[in-house]
């Protein structure tokens, strides 16, 4: 045999034992995946997929059911409860984001400084963000009590008027806000102080034998490289305050299906389960489920592009 | 002190004056919640509110289990959750080293599409989901609550990241001495992954233990409902019995206040690695 002939021969059965390897690797690496492929495949994909057709019929829980086309779409742009549950959503998710940031950030600044007792701190505002949804919405709907409430008991002590918070349309979506920016600061506060203990403290040094002051330092190092961490916080959050249900539910849902006074904790989310579940109409409440989806998809695209430019990494 | 803000004494008493009166916000409402679980039905709604109790009625307990099933619901949530959060580790770490370590056709598409899975707002599945179980005789079936959930995108990306971490030279030694890759799994992978899963834990156990939108919507039989619900059908029920009201919630978040004091740890480290996802 000529030495081509044994080198083709030799990596020819190399070829075949590395295929085999690689067929027994394939088949081991999909036996691994298939729990996970079939769950994804029964209970997310084809349930995307029946969303999207049942938008576009006027689906009922039983009973025929017809292609309407765009209508439950049209319908959604001209029914004042769907305006009213933008509305609402916005507002909350615009005070939410400020109100659940800011703090988060600032109390994140302080504990990442060398304090005394800091992990003890660090738990205490964790604690909110574990409770359950309901459990605490419950408590702060009898903290929050127009007649015996501790809030409402505070504000009179201060010499103020007490305020209606859930029993008044115009303070309806502020307990919302309130709640759930509470529940949500200790959350942003341990990603934000994940993002200040990732600043490398050489940048520090170097900036101290520059003679940078300590506010020169925190602007020029801590919060350009923070800004990733931010954006993240920002984004997450905001997705989160577009699909808010549990707590407008627990503090606002009446027998008659409205969520709040006059509709004044009604979000998008809760809307969709009224629609769908209360007032049985499937098709409408799939269209009003792809508006946000679309709304949350823009905002993610937007997270996408923007973060490249905007966003200054190390 | 390099790196530091805070370096003169009244800064840092200024610091610790916010921190005192922002962390008793965060945690006073919860001594209040079950301080009032212990009060009568009249000193709870007293006016001036009393702090603690003036004779503890610690048969508030009992008479919130008869009035709603509550300690059904708590042992529905408890079987529920045990579940869902067995299911999240085992598949989580299966694909996860699948997607970690194994060289295979459709590997990166597959995990993309997984991870893309998490930007699609529940709300959006919730009306097909329900009808896939009427479909299947799921609804009023704990199995609605745990079967659907087994599966998680986030868990699966956490226990990815974690496997990329762990040096190649014990795995390929023992490939090399004819082990499968089942075997590396579970001798080499599992052991080390343990804090990983633990992480994991946490979390699964936060959002099975909390969830109300998906259980609301597919449960209706009382002694199949969750703690969440009873608790929404206390409010509706028992408005003015806020002493009930209280002890029921006091019910459902005190598990998790004590699971998260255990392990808080986990919970943040988990929370932590979620958000340099962002990065």
């Amino acid at each position: 045999m000529s030495k081509q002939a044994q080198a083709t021969a030799a990596s020819g059965s190399a070829r075949s034992r590395i295929s085999s390897k690689q067929l027994r690797e394939t088949f081991d690496a999909y036996s691994m995946l298939l729990p996970t492929i079939l769950g994804v495949v029964i209970f997310f994909a084809i349930p995307l997929g029946i969303s999207l057709y049942l938008s576009f019929t006027n689906a009922r829980i039983f009973g025929d059911t017809k292609i309407v086309g765009f209508d439950n779409y049209v319908k959604a742009l001209t029914d004042a409860s769907f305006w009213i549950a933008l509305r609402n959503t916005f507002v909350f998710s615009v005070f939410t984001l400020i109100l659940s940031t800011v703090p988060a950030l600032i109390v994140a600044i302080l504990l990442n400084e060398k304090l005394f007792g800091r992990s003890f701190f660090r738990m205490l505002f964790f604690i909110p963000v574990v409770a359950s949804v309901v459990g605490v919405s419950l408590l702060w709907r009898y903290l929050l009590n127009l007649d015996f409430g501790l809030i409402n008991y505070g504000i009179k002590l201060l010499g103020f008027e007490p305020i209606p918070w859930l029993t008044r349309p115009e303070w309806g979506l502020a307990s919302v806000i309130l709640i759930f920016t509470w529940k949500t600061i200790g959350y942003n506060m341990v990603i934000f102080l994940a993002g200040l203990q990732g600043v490398p403290r050489q940048l520090y040094e170097a900036a101290s034998l520059d003679g940078a002051s300590r506010w020169k330092q925190f602007l020029n190092i801590t919060l350009p490289l923070l800004s990733p961490t931010t954006f993240f916080v920002l984004v997450t959050t905001l997705i989160n305050c577009l699909q808010i249900f549990d707590v407008p539910i627990a503090l606002g849902i009446t027998r008659s299906g409205t969520v709040g006074p006059a509709d004044s904790m009604l979000t998008v989310v809760p809307l969709l389960y009224r629609e769908a579940f209360l007032n049985t109409r499937m098709g409408y409440a799939s269209a009003i489920a792809w508006i946000l989806f679309v709304i949350i998809m823009a905002i993610s695209f937007v997270q996408f592009r923007v973060s490249d430019r905007w966003v200054n990494y190390e | 002190m390099i790196g530091q803000i805070l370096q003169r004494p009244w800064e840092k008493a200024l610091a610790y004056l916010f921190l005192i009166v922002s962390g008793l916000i965060m945690v006073f409402p919860f001594i209040f919640m079950i301080a009032s679980s212990l009060k009568t039905s009249s000193e709870v709604v007293q006016v001036p509110p009393t702090l603690f109790p003036s004779v503890l009625q610690l048969g508030n307990y009992i008479e919130v289990v008869q009035i709603v099933p509550l300690g059904t619901q708590l042992m529905n949530t408890v079987i529920v959750t045990a579940l869902v959060v067995l299911g999240w580790i085992v598949t989580s770490v299966l694909a996860a080293y699948a997607f970690a370590r194994l060289e295979f056709p459709g590997r990166d598409l597959l995990f993309g599409a997984y991870l893309g899975t998490l930007m699609v707002p529940f709300a959006v599945l919730i009306v097909p989901m329900y009808r896939i179980m009427l479909l299947f005789g799921w609804v009023d079936q704990l199995v609605a609550l745990i079967v659907p959930w087994l599966f998680t995108a986030y868990g699966t990306f956490l226990l990815r990241q974690f496997f990329m971490s762990i040096p190649k030279d014990l795995e390929e030694a023992a490939l090399m001495d004819g082990a499968s890759r089942w075997g590396v799994l579970f001798r080499i992978f599992l052991p080390l992954a343990r804090p990983a899963m633990a992480t994991l834990a946490t979390f699964g156990f936060l959002y099975a233990w909390n969830s109300f939108l998906w259980p609301l919507i597919i449960i209706s039989n009382p002694s199949k409902k969750v703690i969440t619900q009873g608790l929404v059908d206390l409010q509706s029920l028992y408005a003015v019995r806020v002493d009930l009201i209280m002890a029921g919630s006091t019910l459902a978040v005190l598990p998790t206040l004590i699971i998260f004091l255990l392990a808080q740890r986990y919970f943040i480290e988990g929370i932590a690695t979620s958000g340099l996802a962002g990065r």
